[in-house]
Parts: C-alpha cells; sequence; structure tokens
C-alpha cells in the first residue's frame, strides 16, 4: 500500500509543477507588452530516487526556483554604450539648434549683412556727396549690429534653457538614484530566502536604464543581490543609502552652475551622458561660439572706427565713430548714437572741404579684404565663415556619432530582448506541453486509484 | 536566436521611420530645392559655397561700380568732344582772322565769336552729373571755372577719384580741369583762345597767326583727353564681361553644390516611398499570423 501512497505523491507534485509551470507561463503572457518586464522560467528538478532492491526508484518533480531570463554581459554593455548615445544624441540636437540661430547660410545670417555693409559703402565711394547713399550705409550698418545683437543674444538665451534643462536632469538622476537605494533595501529582505526576486530586480535594471542616458554611471553588483553605483568617482548609491547630485554657481561671469555633490564641492566631471552634454554644450560649444563673434565685433568696431575717424564729412567734421566704441562685445555692438541721429557725420573725404573725395570711404572698403582676425590670416568674413564651418561640423560629427551609438544600443537592446523578451509563441507550446503533462498525471492519479480500488477488491 | 513579437515589431517600426525621416528630408529638397540648408549638411561644401557667393557679391558690386563710373565718363567724354569742336571752330577763326586782307571791323566780330567759344568751353568745363562736377578733381562741389573779363580761374584741385573694379584694381575715372585744359608742360588752353580774343580785338596779324600753331597743339592735348576716356570705356567693358561670365560660373557651381538635383530628389522619394509601402504591408502580415492561429 506504500507503494500506492508513493505513485499518488509523484502525481501530486506533478499536478503541483506543472501549475507552477503554468501559473509562470500566464504570467509571461500577461506581461508581454510591459516595460522591463524580463521572461520567468519555473526550473524543475528530479526528486531525490529511492533505493530499493531493484535499485533506483524516481520520485517525481518539483520546482526549484522561479526565476527570470536575464543576460548580465548585455546588461553591462548597455550600460557603459548607453551613455555614449545619449550624449551624442543630444549633442546633435541641441546644435542643430545653435545652427538654427546663426540662420547660415541665408539671406538674413550675419555674413550677408556684412556684405551688404561693405557694399552700401562701395555705392558711398561712387557718390560720395549723397546724403541717400549716407543713410543706407547707416541702415546697414545697424542691421550688421542687430545680427550681432540677435545672434549673441539668442545663444545667451539657449544657455539658459539649458541650465534649466541641467536642473530637470539632475533632479532625474536623483530621484532614479533614491529609487534605486530603495530597491536595494527591498531585494535585500525579499530574497533572503535565497530566491531571485524578478520583479523588483526588473524594476531596478529599468531604472538603471534611465540612469545611464543622464549620466555614465559605473554598476558593480553585490554579493547581498545590491548594487552600488557611482559617478566620476563619486558613489551614488551604497546599499540602501543614495548621494544626491547637486548645482553650484561659483561666480556671476560663468556660463551656469557647476556640478558638485550635495555634500561635497569639488566640481564631478563627467565623461559621458545627457547631463555631460548639457555641460559641454553650455561651456565649451556656446562660449567658444560668443567668445568668436565678441572678438569679431570689437576688432570690427575698431578696425572700422579707426578707418572713418580718420576721414572728413562734408562739413569737414573729423573723428567721428561710426560704431559704438566702447563695445565690449556683440551684445553691444551698435552705431554710434552720433551717426544714429545724423548720417551725415559718416565721412567720405581725407581730406576737409573735398566733398568728391571717396579715400575714407576706400578705406574701409579695404577692410573687407584685409587680413585682420586671428593674428592677420584671416578677413572678417573668412573668420565668420570658419566658424560657420567648425558648428557645421561638429553638429554633423555629433550626429554621425549619435546615430552610430545609437545602433550600437540598438543591437544590444534587440539582444536583450531575444534573451528576456516573451515570446507567445514559445509561451503557447510551454502552456501545451504543461497541459498535456497536467492531464497525464491527473490520469495517473486515476489509473492508481483504480489499482487500490483492485486491492481493496480483493479484502 | 530567439524573436518574440516586439523584436520584429520594434525592428520594422525602427527602419520604417528611418525611411520616413530620409523621405521627409527629400521632401525637403524638393520643395525648397536646396539640398544644403544648415552648414552640418556638409560643412566643407557649405564653406565653399559662401566663399563663392562672397565673391560673387562682390562682382555684382564692381559691376554697378562701373556703371556709376560709366555715367561719368560717358558726359565727360561728350563734354571733351564739343570742346573739341570748339577749339577747331576757333583755329579756322585764326587762321580766317589772320590773313593780311581781313580788316579790324570783321576781326573785331571775329573777337566776339571768340568770346562766344570761351564761354562755351568754360561751360562745358563746369560739366556736371547729378550735381557732381566732372572737371573740379575731388572738389565736386565748385564750379570749376569762373570768368571776369579775360580772367579765367580753376577752382578744383589736381585729385584723381578711384573706385574699386575688382579685388585689388581701383580705377580712376575722372580728368581734372588742369588734366585738359593745363596740364604741366601742354598748352594753357584757356590763355591761348584769350591770346586770340585779344589777338582779333588788338588787329594784331602777328599775334593771331602765332596762336594757330598753339591751338593746334591744345586740340591734340584735347585728344590726348579723350582717347583715354575711350580707353576707360573699353576697360570698363572689357571687365564687366569678365566679371559677367565669372558670375555666371560662379552661379553655376554654387548650384551645383547647394541646389536639388531634382530628377534624383523625385526618383528617390519614389523608391523610398515604395520601401515604406512595402514595409507597412509586411509589418501588417507578419505581426498577424502566430502560433495561435494555429492551435485549438
Amino acid at each position: 500500500m506504500s507503494d500506492i501512497v508513493r505513485l499518488l505523491g509523484i502525481a501530486r507534485r506533478a499536478l503541483h509543477s506543472q501549475q507552477a509551470v503554468m501559473n509562470t507561463t500566464a504570467n509571461n503572457i500577461a506581461n508581454v507588452n510591459t516595460e522591463g518586464y524580463s521572461r520567468q522560467r519555473a526550473i524543475l528538478r528530479e526528486n531525490r530516487s529511492h533505493q530499493t532492491m531493484a535499485g533506483y526508484l524516481g520520485s517525481g518533480v518539483s520546482v526549484q526556483t522561479i526565476e527570470r531570463v536575464r543576460d548580465n554581459l548585455i546588461d553591462s554593455q548597455l550600460i557603459s554604450e548607453r551613455p555614449s548615445f545619449a550624449q551624442f544624441e543630444f549633442k546633435g540636437k541641441a546644435l542643430e539648434l545653435v545652427e538654427d540661430i546663426f540662420n547660415e547660410p541665408s539671406e538674413y545670417g550675419l555674413n550677408q549683412s556684412l556684405a551688404d555693409f561693405f557694399n552700401s559703402f562701395q555705392d558711398l565711394s561712387s557718390e560720395p556727396e549723397s546724403s541717400a547713399a549716407k543713410t543706407v550705409v547707416r541702415q546697414k550698418a545697424s542691421v550688421l549690429a542687430n545680427n550681432f545683437n540677435r545672434i549673441h543674444g539668442k545663444l545667451s538665451e539657449y544657455q539658459q534653457q539649458l541650465n534649466i534643462e541641467l536642473t530637470g536632469a539632475v533632479a532625474e538622476v536623483n530621484d532614479l538614484t533614491s529609487k534605486i537605494a530603495n530597491l536595494n533595501k527591498k531585494i535585500v529582505s525579499a530574497e533572503v530566502g535565497g530566491h531571485m526576486d524578478s520583479e523588483i530586480r526588473d524594476q531596478r535594471d529599468l531604472l538603471i536604464d534611465q540612469l545611464t542616458e543622464l549620466v555614465d554611471v559605473r554598476v558593480s553588483k553585490n554579493q547581498n543581490g545590491t548594487l552600488s553605483l557611482s559617478v566620476a568617482g563619486m558613489e551614488l548609491v551604497a546599499d540602501s543609502l543614495s548621494q544626491k547630485l547637486s548645482l553650484k554657481t561659483e561666480s556671476a561671469n560663468e556660463s551656469g552652475p557647476k556640478l558638485v555633490m550635495e555634500n561635497g564641492n569639488g566640481e564631478i566631471k563627467l565623461t559621458n551622458g545627457k547631463i555631460k552634454a548639457i555641460l559641454d554644450i553650455r561651456d565649451i560649444n556656446i562660449e567658444n561660439y560668443k567668445n568668436q563673434l565678441d572678438d569679431f565685433a570689437v576688432n570690427f568696431t575698431q578696425a572700422v572706427n579707426d578707418a572713418h575717424s580718420a576721414g572728413y564729412n562734408l562739413n569737414n567734421v573729423t573723428g567721428t565713430n561710426l560704431f559704438e566704441a566702447s563695445a565690449t562685445g556683440a551684445i553691444d555692438f551698435a552705431v554710434s548714437s552720433e551717426v544714429m541721429n545724423d548720417a551725415n557725420l559718416i565721412a567720405t573725404s581725407d581730406s576737409m572741404n573735398e566733398p568728391g573725395n571717396n579715400a575714407a570711404a576706400l578705406s574701409i572698403i579695404a577692410l573687407q579684404d584685409s587680413l585682420t582676425m586671428d593674428n592677420g590670416q584671416q578677413t572678417f568674413s573668412s573668420f565668420y565663415n570658419s566658424l560657420i564651418a567648425t558648428l557645421g561640423s561638429q553638429t554633423q560629427e555629433a550626429n554621425f556619432l549619435g546615430e552610430s551609438y545609437g545602433m550600437t544600443v540598438e543591437k544590444l537592446e534587440f539582444s536583450r530582448q531575444a534573451v528576456s523578451g516573451v515570446s507567445l509563441d514559445e509561451e503557447m507550446t510551454m502552456m501545451i506541453e504543461a497541459q498535456q503533462a497536467y492531464a497525464a498525471a491527473a490520469k495517473v492519479i486515476t489509473n492508481v486509484d483504480e489499482m487500490a480500488q483492485t486491492i481493496l477488491n480483493m479484502v | 536566436m530567439r524573436i518574440t513579437r516586439k523584436m520584429m515589431t520594434s525592428r520594422m517600426l525602427t527602419s520604417i521611420a528611418s525611411n520616413r525621416e530620409l523621405f521627409a528630408k527629400l521632401q525637403m529638397d524638393i520643395a525648397t530645392t536646396k539640398k544644403m540648408r544648415r552648414p552640418s549638411d556638409d560643412p566643407a561644401a557649405v564653406a565653399q559655397a559662401q566663399a563663392i557667393k562672397e565673391v560673387a557679391s562682390k562682382n555684382d558690386q564692381y559691376l554697378r561700380n562701373m556703371t556709376a563710373m560709366r555715367d561719368s565718363i560717358t558726359t565727360a567724354a561728350a563734354a571733351t568732344d564739343t570742346i573739341l569742336d570748339q577749339l577747331e571752330k576757333a583755329k579756322s577763326i585764326a587762321s580766317q582772322g589772320g590773313t593780311g586782307t581781313i580788316n579790324a571791323e570783321a576781326r573785331a566780330t571775329l573777337a566776339m565769336q571768340v568770346d562766344q567759344i570761351i564761354d562755351t568751353v568754360i561751360d562745358m568745363g563746369n560739366t556736371n552729373s547729378r550735381g557732381r562736377s566732372l572737371f573740379a578733381g575731388t572738389l565736386t562741389a565748385a564750379t570749376p571755372y569762373t570768368r571776369s573779363g579775360d580772367a579765367i580761374t580753376y577752382n578744383g584741385n589736381d585729385k584723381n577719384i578711384e573706385l574699386k573694379i575688382g579685388h585689388k584694381t581701383t580705377m580712376a575715372y575722372n580728368k581734372t580741369g588742369n588734366d585738359i585744359f593745363n596740364p604741366p608742360g601742354g598748352v594753357d588752353i584757356f590763355a591761348e583762345l584769350v591770346a586770340l580774343k585779344q589777338g582779333l580785338e588788338s588787329d594784331d596779324g602777328t599775334a593771331i597767326l602765332n596762336t594757330i600753331s598753339t591751338l593746334n597743339s591744345s586740340i591734340d592735348q584735347v585728344l590726348g583727353v579723350s582717347s583715354q576716356f575711350g580707353l576707360k570705356q573699353e576697360q570698363l567693358s572689357s571687365t564687366e564681361i569678365i566679371l559677367e561670365s565669372e558670375n555666371l560660373k560662379f552661379a553655376d557651381t554654387v548650384s551645383k553644390i547647394e541646389d536639388t538635383d531634382m530628377v534624383e530628389a523625385l526618383v528617390n522619394s519614389q523608391i523610398l516611398e515604395n520601401a515604406i509601402n512595402v514595409g507597412l504591408k509586411t509589418m501588417a502580415d507578419v505581426v498577424q499570423t502566430s502560433l495561435l492561429d494555429f492551435v485549438r
């Protein structure tokens, strides 16, 4: 009779196990579209055999554990590749916005207004007595000044927007790290029994994915199931504790606040991720463009004023500045208030009392072809054109790198899906297998029952 | 490799999206007729196009400068032609008045004609174009020649006025009053005309005859100036032709760099459209089938 009881036990454990398989399958199917879900698998184990006179008799099946299917290598590759993708993707988009600000090549960019300014002086040189031509010169000069002001102003405005974006991204990092620390704590208590808590781990991995878009975080696994995170050598998460990032403004001159630890002062130098991209664009790219524009505006003001103030207008007034000499950069580059009030102050002659003399105008026109910029290597317009070309190649490079890292990330995510994604076809076959095994085990019980009846009837 | 439904749909969506992106760019290329719209489209080509456009814009300006010069030169050349006529007339008066058979009365009449000639030549010397005196050097607001009795004064200076007609080239387009009427080492034309007039008035045959040879040299002198105007006009014409053909070539190069090749763009957009449609169709077919359709 004990054999019969053992048979029933085998069948009962088989029913339980197949139910567990079915449960796992049902859970997989239910989560087929859940972001961050890894498919789970019930690991069945053959039970310990019994030694008998005739040898070992098997004693059925039981569920060893339910685990999620995940490839750690792919995960760690994604952790290292995603920040590069995020960095260059953001840089590409940001630099395209900067390109829009410069608005080149177009009929309305700075390049065109610079050419217009010199051309208006050429027209004036062919008719130095004309008030109309002087009004045109003044108008072209003020369009040029407006273009400088506009571009410089827009660049500063964009730096401010980047600061807002930066604040948001830092807050997001802090939110993610505190959630991850919290999940660390949960995992330690949930996995005390030695079984993996797939749900919490999936959640945590999803948060890591989001975090790696923002910063190039280093992730290390601990024995107890927790993850330790650090950026640039600074610990962000250890066990259930997280440290916050913060922003700090040191002086009013800089383009925006620096990234620091909330409990420390040293600037954190990231190497990748969206935050690194924001800081680079703000502090390196845009700052550089602004400096070059300032350099341009100051040199231009000085060169034009030097040539212009040496000349005489029709009333023998000399020493007039065409542009405001106090300009410190592109933002306060402006037509001088004297000329704004009276265009006839524009000087064309290099001698008194010579209305037809256009020598002063010619010396201003000559500036168009003079190597005035970059230590005497570039003209004004070639200096500006190389700035635009630099911007263009930086944008192109960022877009290119963004695309190529994007493809790497996409491939890795594809591989991750291949390992961890739920395949409905597969789940269907699992379901059929489990169902048939369940039915067969039930049949075993029926048969064992008949066997027991047979024995009982014998008595 | 395990392939899940999600992998298939996401990969198809990615490739359809990237085709759509290319398609959108092509549509923009076609709509704007420009394939270079921002520096990053091709930084080197955009820089090249900018540099060429800058030169072309300067050329356009040089052409404008030359139009202004041509106006002034044409007017000045017409004035010198009139001066030549008047000098020829003075010369024939001199030969007529120099003959021994003519009496003092007739000479006085001729003197009045010479006086007329002097006024006309002064008028020509005071020629202006749009309010600017052409023969006053840079003193364009001055009246170059004023006369009181037989004293004729030049109120201009000896400066040339230049305009740019090329990257490193300027051209002086004016002639000063002294260039025409009293160049260093040349004939003082007004003094000569006054001498003729005074000779006629004082009935002095020798003095009259003396002016003939100097009037001849003064005609040569004005002819010299006139031919210089002609040369300048020729130089303007040939430079104009060069600049215009240069600009045609520039426009062609810039167009090749910047403009959309319409035929190519339309063909490519057709190909892309097909690719997108095929992608969508395949996705619809593939996504619909699963094991569920066959198991019951």
